[in-house]
């Protein structure tokens, strides 16, 4: 039983990451401020903004609703891990990150990654989506700039190449 | 804002869990975090102590057995929602769970924390009450077991003791006569309801309704029988002219509350009325 | 100019590589060596007096390294008041920190400085203070009743000002009517929620006198002058950051009271001091809007022309005129965009702008245009429906004409270009000729559909006498400093950041055509004002105007000027080389082609080969100050069903006609006006700042103060009318606002439609399924 801050270890992005976190430290914080992952955005602290959305052992989440002891040697995927390994420059980006900018699908970029995240699982889950059933698989991400329309045009246009990518296991 | 400090323990095992229950007073469950953290987050709630319970793997379980499905307190319900065996068993159960917030709150919340939480407008307790389902408690009296009409007292408030802990919930699975829907009225899906109701009726041979159970959710205190359309409906062929009798009852002895933000009283209760009118027809004609 | 190869093309935007590598630079994405941060303790009243403040067993508290109170800061920044020249406005003084009275939930009153965020707020938590609660003033009609309490004492008057607008016989106009229709509206209070929430990092030097402060700001520039005016510094020692910004919409262009003290908290403690907003605190304290109260009377004639119109504006300004911008501009507008596109002989108006104890009102996406949108297009389907008449023919009957350009409107605005009759008949193509079918299949469902059209101008890129004339430190213009570097490779600093709109992208199209070079040549910089010459910030759809026009001013200076160096390189004439795509060569003279980097080579390394007369380097700053304003114009046509069980509105199709003169890249415009007619449908719709009877939030979380979702807002539909502006470098008009100008009127044009064919309308944004349900039962 503890107040004080706790060793936690999370695979992210396929690499073991450790740090402090006091019980009461969030996920989302953990990634940001002791990580210094900070593609990460939190931006309500109540679930219901999906900015700060991650995928935990392969579920999207509310990183402002974890606390980071809880994900104690959890797997995490974060935006950051999306592009492949490469030189300076030359990462594998990612099709969803490709299909969101020819879509101009971003604007402020500010929800872009909890996007990025929620798109990714919602592509493994199916990749036969149509736009009423992708919409409302993306109603817990909220967005004040583009009004959806891109970012739902970006999703079904990645389906088949995150497909394809997933189906090589990914670049976890 | 960030959560007030509280201390922290991982339980490995329900005796664990009630051991470190009784250590503080001021300790709460912590399961899936996803009614509890936010509350925190604006200090509503500052528990001295949080139990996490989401790795015992007593919990981490749920199984079909005798008519009932039996959920471990430490399951989310997306992966219910997700596993057609539950499908295939209990649909009104997964239809119910697809309006529950966003799929990303269910990949992390769980059915017994709803229950615990007892939010008159979640879905969750509603249909609890309407399958006559039941929670097992663990607690230092013991186990035992509390149905749905006697868990929920009023607002967030439940029947569980100090130190008590919801360690599964027992779903009794729809009979195969029996029919049921679930619908709400909410400005935006995932929204919580501004009125909900849950539903079922069984008929005879002869088209008589033999069953009826009308739950309503987001009007009141607490999830609440339609006590007034059921009997309006016992009996009966479910005709047009029926439902609509039983939809206008549906709300006569419930004391229906409303806000300034969300919906009047006077709101609920018509668009109830008409959502209760809509999801018997739906049963009556088995849409669903 | 070589001919447009870049501008009006669907180019990729620059700025997204890195916010979808996640490697953006918020403002809380940065962390400074011992930074500490700030918590405030808030006023939890609308109003009252403060008795006493004990900060003890905060400051007690390990890790705290400050609690500072408004006495704390004081003697080292004084209080503003956010007052403009506008005839007889008052405005109460503000300071960083509450100052012996707090006016309104929210309000900052003292600041704690700790190791860590949650440290900070843990001792915020033990901070007393002691408050003479008092009766808060929270309707501002009843709020100019004499007996009122007041919201600023000193002022003697809840009326923050008052002016009557328009021109023509009214009277006589009323008087020769066939017909006299009359709307009595009001619009919810409402608020941007970016999703970044406002934040500043601020650094004090105590060796150098500096102060850095990194900010998500509109206007980086105005608030390093008002930073140094207020803290008594130099501005050539305030610095100030601004990199991403996420949406900020009008809200993120003032001087905050939080945002001051944080600053001037950091040259007291001697730490770097962050403080993140968050959202409990965003939707207290980030300026609101839209809390508009109209009644409005239409004459019109038997054959549905408009003679004249009346309206009365009340405006809810909350307890501040946040500086400096000031609280008076939505009314302002309110009252003098209402004629909008339509031919309008005769109008006069009343507006009255009122202190309450609510958070301050100030200027936000589309300021104004909204609500006078809205009420205007509300008169025009009462006027059909009295007379007869189809929405679209009172429209067609009314709308400007290419023949009555240039068009002044009865509140002085010129309509120098447009198209406002033809985006109408475009808008009604879209729509397409099988509403009735549409209708039956909604019937069937239980739902009345319903269609609205929304006719507008919209005022952008206003120039130099709107804030500036006023005495604000907002001026019309905006630099741009081009230079071409020694290896060909061109930097952009723009005097303007972006927020979010693809600013720099824009930019680049510009400058890659003006000068003649690659798209992939340019970079673009922005948002440092220790390296970026003066601009104005981003506000009032200005980028595509104001910060184009000083970028193509700075690249045309430029591109002369390689042009004359590669003369004498060529020992040609100036005007006998071309510079295309990058490549320099004499006209004809296919041999002297070079790349720009040998040129530009000589102009920095090789200035010995360079006669004396010919200046050195390739670098030039550009200026643009653009006309008094450009109005851009458009109607709108929103479909929407109403069920009929439970009053919910689903908007079902949508789409937009826009008329913003000369595109420079139709995606990113099109990404304003969806993003935009968005935000107007969570005003139609959704979105609602709610205080109970004491003035206390009750929308203080995202699960209550609702915005639209993916499933809320439509496709939309997108067509352009491109009359190019006849004032401005590239024929460009503003357009960041359009989509939420009109969207909030279509919509609510098109629930009244469907409502009326029960005998029904609602007058109240948002529209509530509870009041759709009232209006459906009480008219039956």
């Amino acid at each position: 039983m503890t107040r004080d801050p706790v060793r936690v270890t999370l695979r992210v992005n396929g690499r073991p990451e450790t740090g402090w976190a006091e019980p009461r430290t969030t996920l989302a914080d953990f990634l940001r401020q002791e990580l210094g992952l900070t593609g990460t955005h939190v931006g309500c602290e109540q679930g219901v903004c999906g900015a700060c959305t991650v995928v935990l052992d392969g579920a999207a989440v509310r990183s402002c609703l974890v606390f980071a002891v809880q994900a104690d040697g959890c797997a995490v995927e974060t935006v950051e891990g999306l592009a492949g390994e490469g030189a300076p420059g030359r990462e594998a980006v990612h099709p969803l990150q490709t299909a969101f900018r020819e879509a101009s699908a971003v604007q402020c970029g500010f929800c872009t990654p909890g996007f990025l995240m929620t798109a990714l699982v919602a592509l493994r889950e199916r990749d036969d989506w149509d736009r009423a059933a992708l919409r409302e698989r993306l109603g817990g991400n909220l967005c004040r700039c583009t009004g959806y329309q891109t970012v739902v045009d970006a999703v079904l246009a990645a389906a088949p190449e995150v497909r394809a990518l997933e189906g090589e296991g990914g670049r976890r | 804002m960030k959560t007030a400090p509280f201390d922290y323990v991982r339980a490995d095992s329900v005796a664990d869990a009630l051991a470190a229950l009784g250590s503080a007073d001021d300790a709460r469950v912590l399961a899936g975090g996803q009614s509890l953290l936010p509350v925190m987050a604006l200090r509503l709630a500052t528990p001295e102590l949080l139990v996490d319970i989401s790795r015992c793997p007593e919990l981490r379980t749920y199984r079909r057995e005798d008519g009932v499905l039996t959920v471990g307190a430490a399951v989310p319900v997306r992966t219910l929602e997700l596993d057609p065996a539950v499908g295939g068993a209990h649909p009104l159960l997964v239809r119910t769970l697809r309006l529950v917030a966003h799929p990303e709150i269910r990949a992390r919340g769980t059915l017994c924390g709803s229950l615990a939480h007892a939010d008159p407008a979640a879905e969750l307790p509603a249909l609890l009450l309407a399958t006559d389902g039941e929670v097992e408690v663990a607690g230092p009296d013991g186990p035992r077991r509390v149905a749905a009409a006697d868990l929920f007292t009023g607002p967030f408030g439940t029947a569980l003791g100090e130190g008590e802990l919801v360690v599964s919930a027992r779903l009794p699975l729809p009979a195969p006569a029996a029919r049921w829907a679930v619908d709400e009225v909410s400005r935006r899906p995932g929204d919580f309801a501004l009125a909900g109701v849950v539903c079922g009726l069984e008929l005879d041979g002869a088209g008589r309704c033999s069953s009826a159970r009308v739950v309503l959710f987001g009007v009141a205190g607490t999830p609440v029988r339609a006590a007034g359309a059921e009997q309006l409906l016992l009996g009966e062929r479910v005709t047009g002219a029926v439902l609509d009798a039983a939809a206008a009852a549906a709300f006569d002895g419930v004391e229906v509350v409303g806000d300034e933000v969300h919906a009047s009283a006077d709101y609920r209760r018509r668009a109830g009325r008409a959502l209760v009118r809509r999801a018997l027809a739906a049963v009556a004609e088995d849409r669903s | 100019m070589t001919a447009a190869r870049y501008v009006g093309q669907r180019v990729r935007r620059s700025e997204d590589p890195a916010l979808l590598a996640g490697r953006g630079r918020f403002v809380d994405d940065v962390t400074e060596p011992r930074q500490a941060e700030v918590a405030f303790v808030r006023s939890p009243i609308a109003s009252g007096r403060i008795l006493r403040i004990d900060t003890s067993a905060a400051a007690a508290l390990p890790g705290v390294l400050a609690a500072f109170t408004a006495a704390d800061l004081a003697p080292y920044c004084p209080g503003w008041r956010g007052l403009l020249n506008w005839p007889g406005m008052v405005a109460g003084e503000q300071t960083a920190l509450a100052t012996g009275v707090v006016r309104h939930v929210g309000e900052p009153v003292v600041l704690v400085v700790a190791g860590s965020r949650a440290e900070a707020e843990d001792a915020a938590e033990l901070v007393v203070v002691d408050y003479e609660e008092l009766p808060a003033v929270l309707d501002p009609v009843a709020a100019l009743d004499p007996d009122s309490p007041l919201v600023h004492e000193d002022l003697g008057t809840n009326l923050c000002f008052t002016s009557p607008f328009g021109s023509g016989d009214v009277d006589d106009a009323f008087a020769r009517a066939d017909t006299v229709v009359e709307v009595a509206v009001q619009t919810g209070r409402h608020t941007a929620v970016a999703l970044e929430m406002r934040g500043v990092l601020a650094s004090y030097d105590r060796d150098e006198h500096t102060l850095t402060v990194r900010v998500s700001t509109q206007a980086p520039q105005m608030l390093q002058t008002l930073y140094a005016r207020l803290l008594g510094l130099p501005e050539n020692a305030v610095r100030v950051v601004t990199e991403h910004v996420g949406g900020a919409f009008g809200m993120k262009a003032f001087v905050y009271p939080d945002e001051v003290a944080v600053v001037t908290a950091s040259l007291l403690v001697g730490r770097p001091l962050k403080w993140t907003q968050d959202r409990y605190e965003s939707l207290q304290s980030d300026t609101q809007a839209r809390d508009e109260r109209v009644t409005a009377a239409l004459a019109v004639d038997a054959g549905g022309r408009v003679l004249g119109l009346r309206s009365e504006v009340v405006s809810d300004a909350g307890a501040y005129s946040m500086y400096p911008r000031g609280c008076v501009t939505e009314g302002v507008q309110v009252a003098t965009i209402m004629p909008g596109p339509y031919r309008v002989p005769a109008y006069a108006s009343s507006l009255r702008v009122v202190f309450t104890n609510k958070t301050p009102l100030a200027v936000y996406r589309a300021v104004g245009h909204p609500p006078a949108i809205l009420v205007m297009e509300l008169l025009m389907d009462e006027a059909a429906r009295a007379l007869g008449l189809t929405a679209d023919e009172i429209r067609r009957r009314n709308l400007l004409a290419p023949a009555d350009l240039p068009y002044t409107s009865p509140t002085g605005n010129v309509y120098d270009s447009g198209s406002h009759l033809e985006s109408l008949e475009r808008a009604l193509a879209l729509l397409g000729d099988d509403v009735g079918d549409r209708r039956r299949d909604a019937e069937r469902r239980g739902r009345l559909l319903g269609v609205g059209f929304s006719s507008f101008v919209e005022l952008s890129a206003p120039g130099a006498m709107f804030y500036g004339a006023k005495g604000a430190p907002i001026t019309a213009h905006d630099q741009v400093e081009v230079t071409v570097q020694p290896d060909g490779s061109v930097t952009v600093l723009l005097g303007t950041p972006g927020q979010g709109q693809g600013l720099h992208t824009t930019a680049a199209q510009v400058v890659a055509d003006a000068l003649g070079v690659r798209l992939d040549d340019v970079r673009v910089v922005s948002g440092d004002t220790r390296v970026v010459p003066h601009g104005s910030g981003v506000w009032a759809s200005r980028s595509a105007v104001v910060s184009v026009g000083a970028a193509h001013a700075a690249a045309t200076e430029v591109r002369r000027r390689l042009l004359v160096l590669a003369a004498h390189l060529f020992e040609a004439d100036p005007d006998d080389v071309e510079l295309v795509d990058g490549v320099v060569g004499v006209r004809g003279v296919p041999a002297s082609r070079t790349g720009v980097a040998e040129v530009a080579a000589v102009a920095y390394w090789g200035t010995h080969r360079l006669p004396a007369d010919v200046e050195v380097g390739l670098g030039a700053v550009g200026s643009y100050s653009g006309p008094p304003y450009t109005f851009n114009n458009g109607t709108h046509v929103a479909v929407v069903e109403v069920e009929r069980a439970t009053g919910l509105v689903r908007v079902v199709d949508y789409a937009v006609v826009e008329d913003c003169g000369v595109l420079v890249n139709p995606d990113i415009v099109d990404g304003q006006i969806r993003g935009g007619v968005a935000q107007g449908l969570g005003g139609a719709l959704l979105e609602h700042v709610v205080l109970d009877p004491i003035g206390q939030p009750q929308t203080s979380t995202l699960l209550d103060y609702l915005l639209p979702t993916a499933v809320d807002v439509p496709d939309i539909r997108i067509e352009h009318i491109e009359t190019p502006a006849p004032t401005t470098t590239l024929g460009t008009k503003g357009v960041g606002e359009a989509g939420t100008a009109g969207a909030p009127a279509a919509i609510h044009c098109a629930v009244n439609d469907a409502l009326a064919r029960e005998g029904a309308r609602v007058w109240r944004q948002p529209i509530r399924p509870e009041d759709v349900l009232a209006a459906l039962t009480a008219e039956r």
